[in-house]
């Protein structure tokens, strides 16, 4: 197996990524490839270990896998305020090209996303049908708008606990509704991310998904995605089943 | 200003794989580099991207910036030999990361030819940094955000600070006029200690005014963690300034005032020229709040351009010991 961090191009922007190859690689393609999207601010770097073992136990399964940040996440170019549901889905679908590229004997990939990278796995798959062969969502995002309300709440509790004070909730919302940006861990949530968050549904993106899907819901695993007591490094409930489920080869 | 990526083998083997920011010079022959590292476990980023923030001051003055995802940690190879957060704290807090540290010293000296290095970040990031500073000449400065400075390894429960005493207070004080808080109350099953301990903290809050400036800070002194002093002071005896920063609302700010700073104040009015301490106003531990970051950075390039120049920080970056109590501070005035 290898592993090989690069940074790759959309327009004049830059992403970050991680090529993970299986090993043997030399004597023939792949058997498939694999794109991780991954989830939204702080959930992404909660559960950034979790795909860096994903990773490595599809390569080691005989998976290409492209694991990479989003524009506005991580290592890649762009603000996080300046990023949006639409720029993911954009990010993905350019993270598929560059690993065909790279694997020039594959000719359509895997998307894999966990929660809010459940959805944009799914616009990419929607928006791309040629390219997508399967779609696994990991503890996909029911409704953006309850997901939204959960984050507010978590911080506002974090921060409590902290400082004592925080604002209310209902406050930060009627910001958002009055086109003002506000901060929620550090992060900008923009009225742009607010409103695309409200529109967003899982069902009607299962129904339209081009492919056949897998979804698991994230109570087979501890919250490796919020902080907890321990620092999760594998999802292997998740893990167990998508490798199942692709093993058994998928129509 | 240009970004790569760095994979360097550390000691035992695994690949560090690090971001390497460089100002658009390009970073040979530059007089230090910047190293960012895991602030616990959130990865060479840190919460928020703050370190991809936190870049800009330094690379504006020719200083290249490397931010480190430990091994085990982020992208790179290794495991934790233990994976619950106290674990990767208390290993942390013990200098678990430091041949990582080093590692990236040697690939700065050996690729890019800089010998001097500006190390730390948020949180455990500057408990590595200090670490390095008592094994490695080649640490010239230390660059802290939110500094732990509670020792954890004992395992035992550290005493509160003065500001965890008055949250405690503010969330009793809510009770009062809960029918549910006195049933509590009467049934023997409330921590009296603690609220003997809130009202005794009260009353004394009440006469700042006879708190002695560098007086020994009593209990929460004991929870200090010890390389805390022996890294910093190795730094500063060695004549290496360092620049320690705190967010406002930041819990551990009362824990460095009240466990370094009251017990070693005497000892640190000696280093006053190299220590610079500085809080930014209404923010969080890990500058969360809109403008925090714009006010570290502009500390950092105060406290940078004393550096560069060889000045004493302390004419850019005043400080004085925090008197026992006091709630609130101010960043030194723009």
């Amino acid at each position: 197996m290898s592993e090989t961090p690069f940074f790759f191009e959309l327009g004049d922007e830059r992403l970050y990524g991680v090529h993970h190859r299986p090993a043997g690689c030399s004597d023939g393609p792949p058997r498939r490839g694999v794109v991780l999207c991954h989830a939204l601010a702080e959930e992404k770097l909660w559960s950034h270990r979790v795909y860096v073992s994903l990773a490595r136990e599809l390569a080691r399964e005989g998976f290409a896998v492209l694991r990479f940040d989003c524009r506005g996440e991580g290592d890649s170019d762009r603000d996080f305020e300046d990023a949006t549901l639409a720029s993911r889905v954009e990010d993905a679908l350019r993270a598929a090209a560059v690993l065909l590229e790279r694997e020039p004997g594959l000719r359509r990939c895997i998307f894999l996303g966990h929660r809010l990278g459940a959805a944009v796995a799914a616009r990419a798959a929607r928006q791309a049908p040629q390219l997508a062969e399967a779609l696994i969502a990991w503890d996909p995002l029911e409704s953006g708008s309850v997901y939204l309300m959960q984050w507010l709440r978590s911080a506002l509790a974090s921060q409590m606990v902290a400082t004592g004070r925080a604002p209310n909730r209902a406050l930060l919302v009627k910001a958002l509704e009055e086109g003002r940006t506000v901060p929620v861990d550090g992060y900008g949530v923009t009225p742009r991310l607010y409103r695309e968050l409200a529109e967003l549904h899982w069902a009607p993106l299962v129904q339209a998904a081009p492919c056949p899907v897998l979804a698991i819901e994230g109570a087979c695993e501890p919250p490796f995605w919020r902080q907890t007591q321990r620092m999760h490094m594998r999802a292997p409930a998740m893990t167990e089943r998508s490798l199942q489920w692709l093993r058994a080869g998928v129509q | 200003m240009s970004s790569s990526v760095v994979s360097l083998r550390n000691s035992r083997g695994h690949a560090v794989h690090c971001i390497l920011e460089e100002p658009a010079a390009g970073a040979a022959g530059a007089r230090f580099a910047a190293l960012l590292l895991c602030s616990g476990v959130k990865t060479r980023v840190a919460p928020h991207r703050l370190y991809r923030k936190l870049a800009g001051p330094f690379l504006a003055r020719g200083i290249p910036v490397l931010r480190v995802d430990f091994a085990g940690l982020g992208d790179s190879e290794g495991e934790w030999p233990d994976t619950s957060l106290d674990a990767i704290y208390g290993l942390t807090e013990r200098g678990h990361c430091v041949d990582d540290v080093r590692s990236a010293f040697d690939w700065l000296e050996a690729r890019r030819g800089i010998r001097r290095f500006i190390a730390g970040g948020l949180c455990g990031a500057a408990v590595t940094a200090l670490h390095v500073a008592t094994r490695d000449p080649r640490l010239a400065a230390l660059y802290a955000i939110g500094l732990p400075a509670t020792y954890l390894g004992s395992g035992a429960k550290p005493e509160l600070t003065s500001h965890e005493l008055r949250l405690h207070r503010m969330r009793y004080l809510r009770k009062l006029l809960a029918p549910s808080a006195w049933l509590r109350f009467l049934s023997m099953k409330s921590d009296y200690r603690l609220m003997l301990r809130m009202a005794g903290e009260a009353l004394r809050l009440r006469k700042p005014a006879k708190a002695a400036p560098g007086a020994a800070a009593g209990g929460a002194a004991r929870d200090l963690n010890p390389y805390v002093p022996l890294g910093l002071f190795a730094m500063l005896a060695s004549g290496c300034p360092a620049l320690v920063m705190f967010g406002e609302d930041d819990p551990l700010r009362y824990g460095f005032e009240e466990r370094f700073m009251q017990a070693h104040g005497s000892a640190l009015e000696q280093h006053k020229a190299l220590f610079s301490y500085a809080v930014v106003a209404g923010a969080n531990h890990i500058l969360g709040e809109p403008g925090a970051v714009s006010e570290a950075n502009r500390l950092t390039a105060l406290w940078l351009d004393a550096l560069l120049a060889e000045k004493p920080a302390s004419s850019v970056l005043g400080w004085s010991l925090p008197a026992r109590g006091a709630p609130r501070r101010r960043s030194p005035a723009a």
